[in-house]
């Protein structure tokens, strides 16, 4: 592949991830869901930036894969160690990003906290998944730190990303009232199912061809 | 003479009822919470929505006989409202509304019971809702008491009261909805009473 070639996949790749991050920011302007219009003034804006980054970590998160999953093309555009780099990186960032998200949409309600009952199991689902991202990001920092054991690690890293983009599925198209139906939920379905057919592919490849 | 003031006193002593046991007469009795609720209805734009309040507690006492040694005092978690939405819920919790975490307990307490028809009462008492308390008198129906139907040593009466509040009064809210048309400001209370005592 020619420079220029390689300079123009940069380019489609860069526009692409802005796009779909422009799309998911754009939810909760689009699509207001009924929390939103009984929210004013700061309030508004919290929970407004509180869905934003949710749905930006959302998309960084699922992602990962993409980053992960040494598609040819990729790789030849951006060469596999750059690619490793920022899946680590955009790891880093999901999980750092992905704390503004509960502090925005509670600060919207004055920090009135969940109960513990059932009416709320996709907020507790969303809980999970928070701290499941934690774990999956953390661990993976501190493996080289700490002289885990990769292939142990790596097994449970790649088994548990699956788990993760579940969470986020079930959270996402439950949680808001944005995602009861339309656009939104036919988008989110629709990257859900494309993540699982690429994980697919990339396991399916992996025990075919007997790579790491 | 001494020995006959003495006996006398005696006799009155023994013959009228003391202080005590007039309050007795009023029969006390407990929740059957599976059967009594405390419903809200608020007017959202169009229709009716109705919550209540899951967890409370209080002292009833009731005797149409003795109305002035019965009483009724009620205290109601605010954390506990339920309108079977859980933004909603959180929102009503919120200093938007209730501020469940400064204002944790709406209580109600009795100065005064009186007849006001067959088998209705009116409740003159002090509602406290936040930092508002202010004397509401609620108008109750008493259904009467009789052995439960499941349960023969206990006996059951039944309480129905309603209340059209304005929860501005009580700083329950800050008008923007009701001025906007969402949520009315005008509140009914519905209270549906099922009280037992042992026979």
């Amino acid at each position: 592949m020619s420079d220029r070639q390689r300079l123009a996949g940069m380019a489609f790749c860069a526009l692409g991830v802005a796009a779909l991050l422009g799309s998911a920011a754009a939810i909760p302007f689009v699509y207001e869901s009924q929390s939103i219009l009984y929210k004013f003034g700061a309030d508004k804006v919290f929970l407004r930036s509180g869905k934003v980054v949710g749905l930006c970590s959302a998309v960084l998160l699922l992602l990962q894969l993409v980053l992960a999953s040494r598609l040819s093309l990729l790789v030849t555009i951006f060469s596999q160690p750059t690619l490793t780099r920022w899946h680590r990186f955009n790891g880093m960032f999901v999980a750092c990003l992905v704390m503004l998200h509960p502090l925005a949409v509670v600060a919207a309600e004055h920090f009135t906290l969940l109960r513990l009952e059932v009416k709320y199991w996709p907020e507790f689902v969303g809980i999970g998944l928070f701290l499941s991202l934690q774990v999956t990001v953390w661990a993976a920092v501190l493996q080289p730190v700490r002289h885990w054991s990769y292939p142990r690690w790596r097994l449970a890293h790649r088994l548990g990303a699956p788990l993760l983009i579940l969470l986020l599925g079930v959270h996402l198209l439950f949680v808001s009232e944005s995602f009861v139906r339309g656009v939104p939920r036919t988008a989110a379905l629709c990257a859900m199912g494309a993540w699982a057919g690429l994980y697919l592919w990339v396991r399916g490849r992996a025990l075919v061809v007997g790579n790491r | 003479m001494k020995k006959h003031l003495w006996l006398a006193v005696l006799v009155l002593a023994l013959v009228l009822p003391a202080g005590g046991s007039a309050a007795a007469a009023a029969h006390e009795y407990r929740f059957d919470t599976i059967h009594s609720n405390f419903y809200f209805d608020a007017q959202h734009v169009f229709s009716t929505v109705r919550g209540f309040f899951k967890s409370y507690d209080g002292a009833v006492r009731f005797d149409p006989a003795d109305l002035a040694g019965s009483s009724m005092e009620f205290k109601i978690q605010v954390d506990s409202v339920e309108t079977f939405n859980g933004k909603r819920d959180t929102h009503l919790r919120s200093p938007d509304f209730f501020d469940a975490s400064t204002y944790p307990v709406i209580t109600f307490k009795s100065t005064r019971i009186t007849a006001a028809g067959e088998n209705r009462y009116n409740v003159a008492g002090t509602l406290t809702i936040k930092d508002v308390s202010r004397d509401v008198v609620l108008p109750f129906i008493y259904h009467g008491e009789k052995e439960h139907p499941a349960s023969k040593n206990e006996l059951v009466a039944g309480f129905d009261a309603q209340l059209r509040i304005d929860r501005l009064g009580y700083h329950v809210g800050n008008g923007k909805f009701a001025t906007m048309g969402l949520v009315g400001k005008d509140v009914t209370i519905v209270v549906s009473l099922e009280m037992m005592r042992d026979k």
